[in-house]
């Protein structure tokens, strides 16, 4: 027996300008069933999900939830229809506690707030499997504790179709697991989920059915059950071939940086980061290794010049003090990039002093380094136009086409690759991959374990703060790495 | 069936052109006057007679023109000063005290040099001093910021009373003009150190706020300060990330503000008033906030509004003398500002129908 989808897609058109990000739409998505929906950055999977929320108003087309055209452009009508979105940015109020944020969504305008759950939410935590405890404040929490909560708050508000956009980026491997098994009990209790990814392997292992997007089109779908992971990648990506070089081969050159007992502490001024003591050679890239929250980030900061540290020293090129070497941090929007400003002065930010001109910016320098930071990684925008409007995978091409301008002996980047997609990512490697060759030290932290060992030529294992591992690539295999994330030195 | 059309408002992704901001502006002041006649014939007040004479004060006659144009000197030099150290979201709101105090740094060296000196070495001298004291008195305000984290707005702000009471006691006290019994006024500078006249009682500050104007535009365009200022104002993690010492900036932000509020304050003993005295200000300082937000900070945009809001006050004194409360001249001014507040507010959205609207039977 066929059942009645939930929610059906009907060639659904929108277009921003001259871009068509979304070109006849159309899918379905059953009852009880998670459907991953799978893209590259661009390829359109936000824009019809944020149609379905009442957040953008298609072109054309429609959607009807349970038979019932849905009204759209109106967030309104979405919530009421039972839709519910989780963004990768979380809406949480971080200073209110877990039931306050819940409440906020429930009963928003109540003069009289209830103060804790009732036997309903109760019910409903006990029936999918949230473990919260909801008297803790936001900001007390975990990542992974905040998505749930974010889940929770969306399902307690009614949602029947929740939408997670890339839920996984910020968690770690047993935290996914964690988070994959709450879904599986969503959609046990007849909900649906959509889950937006890039992940193949992740989708793989917990949804039903997929649709592959690609420049705004659906061009694949069917049951995840029996499929080929490698002709969905094909689906995913389109008859491009994308290599990465593979590691540089070349004797390691002079000490570009030098890492001397290094001590730095988080932004609570918790030491996070104990005597990291280590140095990376012209021609190496070295990877960091390590879950999420070992401390990689604030090592990288410290070298960057964006923390302070608590004792020890960095040795890196320096230029009257200040930093001479390409930084890529972790956060591109707000950190490496100015979201007001246009291109042209995005593309001189942190070598607004060494471009000559006594205090004067020349107009043919901007516009030459505009060109070449466009033109490096083939980045599409007006240079007069502001940065924040560009996807996350474009923004991380303009700092990477930047930082690599002038040819610099150091490369330090933190997870470059974070939520890219499988072809921008490999472009990026390459990148890396090449400055090398050409001399360059690099050193780049990851949690994807192959695609560091693909490029690198030491890996750095972080655990607990503490660099536990320092190995050449020739010794560093996948499990002999997991164990050392894991579990430290104690896996030796 | 009919089809109900439905609209909405959505932002407007790309930034406006200069052409759209000013019919933002110009509907904004339509709006103004026509909600002020509604209040007039409310009031009733005799709507012809209180425009007319807002007109006739303003810009009706030469002396009227060459009295706004005066008065659009400071406002305009403050407000410059404003949008600069807005330029690192600096809050600037002791403009009015900076401005008494390059005042006082101006009166200063108009009242101590010998009285045959040239003007070629006072003029300058006492705008520099103005200058100066303007800056110093900002950047006690920016060490504390830069140094110590306390909120500028606060400190800029109480900075501004010391400040008039410096000038009051000094008026009333030691450098009050024996000749002028009990008005708080000092002695005339001396000639050498007055900006003098450019036509029919314009004086020569008006050219001072043109350039400065054409100043700050250089210093946005291509100058490595101005980048790092508005660097520093958008992201202040990129600008650390970039490797700029923000405590230099804000020392530079409001030290510039401080210096243009200054010049303000010169400008106006050395061309206006031609001695120090209290009550130098009717609250040129603030007015300049208000000038420099409708005018988005540009520095044209400041010329114009500069101008415009000195015309309001000046237009203030002739309605008063046509017999219309005074307090009907600040609610017109008030009303003006909102409305053109409002306007410009809602120019960043534009109105979209939305294409499949509700379907009533």
């Amino acid at each position: 027996m066929q059942t009645r989808p939930l929610v059906r897609f009907r060639g659904v058109n929108k277009s921003f300008g001259a871009l068509q990000a979304n070109v006849d739409v159309s899918f379905d998505l059953r009852p009880g069933a998670i459907l991953a929906l799978l893209g590259e950055n661009g390829a359109g999977k936000s824009t019809i999900m944020n149609v379905l929320a009442g957040l953008y108003v298609p072109d054309s087309g429609h959607i009807e939830v349970d038979g019932e055209r849905l009204a759209l452009g109106s967030p309104r009508a979405s919530v009421a229809a039972g839709v519910g979105m989780v963004h990768q940015q979380f809406r949480l109020v971080e200073s209110l506690s877990g039931f306050e944020n819940i409440s906020l969504a429930l009963h928003g305008g109540r003069i009289l707030q209830p103060r804790s759950a009732d036997a309903k939410l109760k019910a409903l935590m006990e029936e999918l499997g949230f473990n919260i405890d909801l008297a803790t404040p936001v900001h007390a929490m975990s990542l992974a504790r905040r998505q749930q909560l974010e889940i929770l708050r969306t399902i307690a508000a009614g949602a029947r179709v929740l939408v997670l956009d890339e839920p996984t980026s910020v968690l770690s491997a047993v935290e996914t697991h964690g988070l994959f098994a709450i879904m599986r009990r969503i959609v046990a209790s007849g909900r649906s989920v959509i889950l937006i990814s890039h992940k193949l392997t992740e989708v793989l292992e917990v949804a039903d059915e997929v649709v592959v997007m690609r420049s705004g089109r659906v061009v694949h779908k069917g049951p995840t059950a029996g499929a080929d992971p490698d002709a969905l990648s094909r689906h995913i990506v389109g008859d491009r071939s994308f290599v990465t070089d593979a590691r540089p081969e070349r004797a390691a050159g002079e000490i570009v940086l030098r890492v001397d007992k290094l001590d730095v502490a988080d932004h609570r001024g918790a030491t996070v980061v104990h005597g990291a003591d280590f140095a990376v050679r012209g021609g190496e890239v070295v990877a960091i290794l390590g879950v999420t929250g070992n401390g990689q980030t604030e090592l990288m900061e410290a070298i960057g010049g964006l923390r302070r540290p608590v004792s020890g020293q960095v040795e890196a090129p320096r230029h009257n003090k200040r930093r001479a070497f390409a930084y890529i941090p972790a956060q591109h929007l707000g950190t490496a990039l100015a979201p007001g400003l246009v291109l042209r002065e995005n593309a001189i930010l942190g070598h607004q002093r060494r471009l000559g001109g006594r205090g004067w910016l020349q107009r043919h320098v901007l516009n030459a380094r505009a060109g070449h930071v466009k033109g490096r990684f083939g980045v599409r925008i007006d240079e007069h136009e502001p940065v924040r409007r560009l996807s996350g995978g474009n923004l991380q091409r303009v700092v990477l086409g930047r930082e690599l301008l002038d040819d610099p002996s150091l490369i330090v980047a933190d997870y470059p690759t974070r939520g890219l997609d499988v072809a921008s990512a490999a472009q990026i490697r390459s990148a890396l991959v090449a400055a090398a060759s050409k001399g360059a030290g690099v050193l780049l932290s990851s949690e994807e374990i192959s695609e560091s060992l693909a490029i690198a030529t030491r890996v750095l294992v972080m655990h607990g703060g503490e660099v536990v591992a320092d190995l050449p690539a020739a010794e560093a295999d996948r499990e002999r790495i997991g164990r050392l994330m894991t579990r430290g030195r104690e896996a030796q | 069936m009919i089809a109900i059309p439905s609209f909405r408002l959505e932002p407007r992704l790309e930034a406006g052109r200069p052409g759209g901001q000013a019919l933002q502006v110009l509907s904004g002041a339509v709006l103004a006057f026509v909600l002020g006649a509604l209040f007039l014939i409310a009031t009733g007040e005799d709507v012809l007679v209180a425009y007319g004479a807002l007109l006739r004060g303003s810009f009706g006659s030469v002396n009227a023109l060459s009295g706004t144009l005066n008065k659009a000197v400071p406002i305009g030099l403050c407000a410059l000063g404003i949008a600069f150290a807005y330029r690192a979201r600096l809050w600037n709101i002791g403009a009015e005290g900076q401005l008494y105090m390059g005042a006082f740094g101006a009166a200063g060296v108009g009242l101590h040099l010998p009285a045959e000196t040239s003007a070629i070495v006072a003029l300058p001298l006492a705008l520099a001093a103005g200058m100066l004291a303007g800056a110093v008195w900002a950047l006690v305000a920016a060490l504390l910021k830069a140094y110590r984290g306390v909120n500028e707005i606060l400190t800029t702000l109480m900075l501004n009373y010391i400040a008039i009471l410096w000038v009051g006691y000094l008026v009333n006290g030691p450098w009050s003009d024996p000749l002028v019994f009990s008005f708080p006024y000092s002695a005339a500078i001396i000639p050498g150190a007055q900006v003098g006249k450019l036509f029919f009682g314009v004086h020569a500050g008006l050219v001072v706020l043109c350039l400065m104007a054409v100043l700050l535009i250089v210093i946005d365009r291509s100058s490595r300060i101005g980048y790092e200022l508005r660097l520093a104002g958008d992201a202040p993690r990129a600008a650390l990330y970039g490797g700029i010492n923000q405590r230099k900036l804000v020392l530079i932000g409001l030290g510039g503000a401080g210096l243009l509020a200054g010049l303000a304050g010169a400008i106006e003993i050395s061309g206006a008033t031609l001695r120090l005295q209290s009550g130098l200000s009717p609250g040129y300082g603030f007015m300049a906030i208000l000038v420099a937000w409708i005018a988005q900070g540009r520095p044209l945009a400041i010329l114009l509004a500069s101008v415009l809001y000195a015309a309001l006050i000046n237009g203030g004194f002739a309605l008063q003398v046509s017999g219309i409360p005074p307090a009907i001249g600040t609610i017109l001014q008030a009303v003006l500002l909102l409305s053109v507040f409002a306007a410009t507010t809602f120019g960043a959205y534009r109105l979209r129908r939305v294409p499949t609207g509700r379907v009533a039977t």
